[in-house]
């Protein structure tokens, strides 16, 4: 679902050679955001499980110790 | 009195909510949130088309205003970092950024003049969210042209259009 811009709003942001160089970074900081967070999420789970492997390793180990 | 501005009839509640929502709103960043509400109320199969129509005004100048207000953070940064940090580097203008101040307030100028009487209470919202950063520009230069009189402090407090700037 896409709205249209106005006529207003198209002149308001038309392309212009002295504000070529000043471009709005909106759109780019919210994807940089969106992929912080994507990175975020990936590195928080990375550590859960590295967590979750050594609790088992250890829990295995000590079987193992038992056992014998 | 007439010069006070009157807010647009509508009778959905949900495109009633998306509105007050966008005009609370602060426009330098637009909430993904609002953004939602503003779409679905627009998109609804509803009897209040009027308010619809409002609505999808409001909508359409909250999204070019976060644009070109991006636009107008640049150049104040590129301002910010050719004078240094404890400004030692004041100097005048390079042609470029006076180039882009001008041609920034004849879009700003042009947009405010083209809302129609009935629009009285969306041009002030546009004022007041492009004005502070029209302020910004303004008050990190000077030998500006006169026309940049008309960028005042009361065009951002959204008094503009009262009786204390006509008095003015």
């Amino acid at each position: 679902f896409h709205i249209e811009p106005g006529t207003r709003e198209k002149a308001l942001l038309a392309e212009d050679s002295a504000l070529k160089r000043f471009k709005s970074h909106k759109k780019s900081v919210h994807k940089l955001k969106r992929i912080g967070d994507v990175l975020t999420v990936v590195v928080v789970a990375g550590c859960c499980y590295e967590i979750y492997v050594k609790a088992v390793m250890k829990k295995e180990a000590l079987a193992a110790g038992k056992s014998s | 009195s007439e010069d006070v501005s009157h807010m647009p009839e509508m009778e959905d509640s949900d495109v009633l909510n998306a509105f007050k929502d966008l005009m609370a709103a602060d426009w330098a960043e637009l909430p993904s949130a609002v953004v939602k509400d503003a779409k679905t109320a627009i998109s609804k199969n509803t009897d209040d088309k009027a308010g619809q129509e409002a609505l999808k005004n409001v909508f359409r100048a909250a999204e070019a205003v976060e644009e070109f207000g991006g636009i107008l953070t640049s150049i104040k940064m590129e301002i910010d970092d050719s004078i240094g940090m404890s400004g030692e580097g004041v100097k005048p203008l390079p042609n470029d950024i006076t180039d882009a101040l001008r041609t920034a307030y004849q879009r700003y100028a042009e947009y405010l003049d083209s809302f129609e009487p009935e629009e009285v209470y969306l041009k002030k919202k546009v004022e007041m969210e492009l004005g502070t950063k029209m302020i910004h520009l303004k008050m990190r230069c000077s030998g500006l042209g006169s026309e940049w009189g008309k960028v005042t402090v009361l065009g951002t407090s959204g008094l503009s259009g009262s009786y204390v700037e006509q008095r003015a």
